[in-house]
């Protein structure tokens, strides 16, 4: 399991200090990295690099907004990786993502149940 | 006043001037010390970029297979690091704009509109156009907060349709609409169909993605887009955006 660090105070404030923003935007994290993360093992298997590099894309915007890391820089450097023709770039880099994704939305479900938002 | 409480005024006021002189002296040394990390970011990301280019090509001719995993992990780190510098550059940004701004004022000159549009109090028509739910959602409450009017589109046909049923002032456009990839409209292609349409000629048009490179700046501005603003949005750029409506200029 990746150890996840997540920049709430950075959400809240860029959500100018609304508590209810800050929840609906981890609620739609917590609904929507499972979805990419399976998208993304589909893609992995057919070997689609182009739709690799739209999750990648997406996954990087989603987390960004808590700066999750390291899922924002696995997520850019898939989306970077599935630009060049060498599939061994990115293979890997695929496992390390979805766990990354497991990893953050468990981090963030837990934000949603312990923060008073 | 006795001569003992004026001495010891006195002595106040020089005990206030000389911590004001040091407290002057210390903001003095953190900007210069942010001054010298943005700096050495820069450099640093720049010759990352190299590293990166480099690796990429000896792993696509693919000319030793036993150096792929050393070349692999040189670029995964090169690419961590890479990431740690725009976030500095973008974190010490000088006027504490997010780094679309600042990339775009490197290569782009930027112009502010002279007839800068003060948006206190005056609501606003704003359309947005993202696919991302979690985008329109911060965009939604950011700018119904702010009493602004606001419509919102997930692809770039239904867009152009709110564009003209919606009369929108603004249009925020995130580039990367997933739609690209089903053979639909792109945000620079909504961008340019907006532009072509003279009712809508005047409406305001914000590029909205997290790709923020100089290249991604020029495109926005070829295909009509008057700023490009980098995800993740923030409160604080989207109402200078929303406010003061900048524009950039492709130099020549």
């Amino acid at each position: 399991m990746t150890s996840i660090t997540l920049d709430l105070e950075f959400t809240w404030a860029n959500l100018d200090h609304d508590c209810m923003l800050l929840k609906g935007l981890i609620q739609i994290a917590v609904e929507d990295l499972p979805v990419l993360a399976a998208e993304l093992r589909d893609a992995a298997v057919v070997h689609d690099a182009e739709r690799l590099h739209h999750l990648g894309h997406a996954i990087k915007g989603l987390v960004s907004n808590f700066r999750a890391e390291p899922l924002t820089c696995l997520a850019e450097q898939l989306e970077q990786a599935t630009l060049g023709a060498n599939r061994l770039c990115w293979t890997q880099l695929v496992d390390e993502v979805i766990d990354a994704c497991e990893s953050t939305t468990l981090a963030l479900q837990a934000e949603l149940q312990l923060a008073p938002l | 006043m006795t001569p003992e409480s004026k001495r010891a005024r006195q002595r106040i006021q020089l005990l206030e001037n000389e911590n004001a002189r040091l407290q002057a002296a210390a903001v003095t040394e953190a900007l210069r010390f942010e001054a010298y990390l943005r700096e050495i970011s820069h450099d640093l990301r720049n010759s990352l970029s190299s590293v990166l280019t480099g690796s990429e090509v000896l792993l696509a001719l693919n000319t030793s297979p036993a150096l792929a995993p050393l070349l692999q992990s040189i670029q995964r780190q090169a690419g961590v690091i890479a990431q740690i510098a725009n976030r500095i550059m973008a974190d010490y940004e000088p006027s504490g704009l997010p780094q679309a701004q600042a990339a775009s004022e490197e290569l782009l000159e930027m112009k502010m509109d002279s007839n800068t549009v003060a948006c206190e109090g005056k609501p606003l028509r704003i359309l947005a156009i993202d696919d991302r739910r979690d985008v329109l959602l911060a965009l939604r409450g950011l700018l119904t907060n702010a009493g602004h009017e606001f419509a919102e589109a997930t692809d770039g046909l239904s867009g152009l349709e709110k564009v003209a049923t919606f009369k929108p002032q603004i249009v925020l456009c995130d580039i990367n609409l997933s739609g690209t990839l089903s053979g639909t409209l792109s945000g620079l292609e909504v961008a340019r169909s907006i532009r072509l349409q003279s009712a809508a000629s005047e409406i305001y048009l914000v590029a909205i993605s997290g790709n923020v490179q100089v290249e991604d700046l020029q495109k926005s501005a070829r295909a009509g887009f008057d700023f490009h603003l980098a995800k993740p949005i923030t409160a604080i750029a989207l109402r200078n955006v929303i406010c003061k409506r900048p524009k950039f200029q492709v130099e020549a």
